[in-house]
């Protein structure tokens, strides 16, 4: 094996510097330019969640919380979307729903929630008297968890969480 | 042939780096693309301070592109490959930290999923791509010096 003097390290080391440099400062760069600029404050996912509902409750006012979330079970899931008597929504990134998501789920993902529940309020509205469930990834996610949290907010009741998620569900298909 | 033979045959080390390059290009890429979930990724780990996640979920899916392009290319291939091999060795650093804090993190190696990581496949796959990259340098280390001589 080669090893590197301390000369072609160290001049190494600088190129790597510089090209680091660079990359961020071009990333810093592109980010000004994209069509929604990230803040260089960072929030944790539940922070931006919240941000999202409070700007809806502005919307619209705010009802009482469930006292604990309710979830319901692959089978019971199934019989419900026989009978067409729920609406499913899919907590994760829309890429991941893009690539495949349960039978008639709109997109309603955490990480753009505000966005993506203006464009389904309509949908989701019209299920009046139906029952919303909410799923992710499954195992350990916690976007349904956070999803439904924020509907409470919002003032739906009927809301339950699957929390098999895609995981179960592909694997019972 | 011995496997020290093909191991270091020009082929070997050409393919090898096409292969890393791919591998941080695509990785870089699909962070560019959805970089407040790559800062999600950051931020699990609880390692840096939230002042600079945001900073470094843009900067660094830029450095591993333009790494992964400069590795293929063959231009600054010896700076390149050492840079590879320092990010590598600090992602596997910092998996291996999750891990010894029973953390669950979503490694974000390849953008935004949304569930946990298995880190024990993600520490497998950075533990190759060091190896390849440490092998790449050295290569490129013994053909500056055999050009010197």
């Amino acid at each position: 094996m080669s090893y590197p003097s301390t000369k072609t390290l160290a001049s190494d080391l600088l190129v790597f510097g510089l090209l680091g440099l660079f990359s961020f400062l071009a990333g810093l760069g592109v980010n000004q330019i994209r069509h929604q600029p990230l803040s260089l404050d960072y929030a944790p996912p539940e922070a931006r969640l919240e941000k999202d509902v409070q700007q809806l409750l502005t919307q619209q006012p705010s009802q009482t919380l469930p006292a604990e979330l309710s979830s319901i079970s692959l089978v019971e899931l199934k019989k419900r979307i026989e009978s067409n008597d729920v609406l499913l929504l899919d907590a994760r990134a829309k890429v991941f729903y893009d690539l495949g998501h349960l039978p008639g789920a709109l997109s309603l993902p955490r990480n753009d929630f505000l966005r993506a529940f203006k464009e389904n309020k309509k949908a989701i509205d019209s299920t009046v008297g139906n029952i919303l469930v909410v799923y992710c990834s499954g195992g350990t996610c916690e976007d349904s968890v956070l999803v439904v949290k924020a509907l409470n907010r919002l003032g739906y009741d009927k809301v339950l969480v699957y929390a098999g998620g895609w995981q179960e569900w592909s694997a019972s298909k | 042939m011995t496997l020290k033979n093909l191991v270091q045959h020009r082929l070997t080390l050409m393919l090898l780096s096409i292969g890393i390059g791919l591998i941080f290009i695509w990785a870089g890429w699909t962070k560019i693309r959805d970089p407040i979930s790559f800062a999600d990724s950051i931020h699990s780990f609880q390692i840096l301070p939230e002042k600079i996640i945001i900073i470094f979920a843009l900067g660094l899916p830029v450095l591993e592109i333009l790494l992964g392009i400069l590795l293929i290319s063959g231009f600054l291939r010896r700076p390149s490959a050492l840079g590879l091999l320092l990010l590598t060795l600090i992602f596997l650093v910092a998996l291996g930290v999750a891990k010894a804090r029973g953390l669950s993190v979503n490694c974000g190696c390849f953008g935004s999923t949304s569930g946990p990581s298995n880190l024990w496949v993600a520490m497998g796959r950075d533990v190759l791509i060091l190896l390849g990259s440490v092998l790449i340098y050295t290569r490129e280390l013994k053909r500056k010096r055999d050009s010197q001589l």
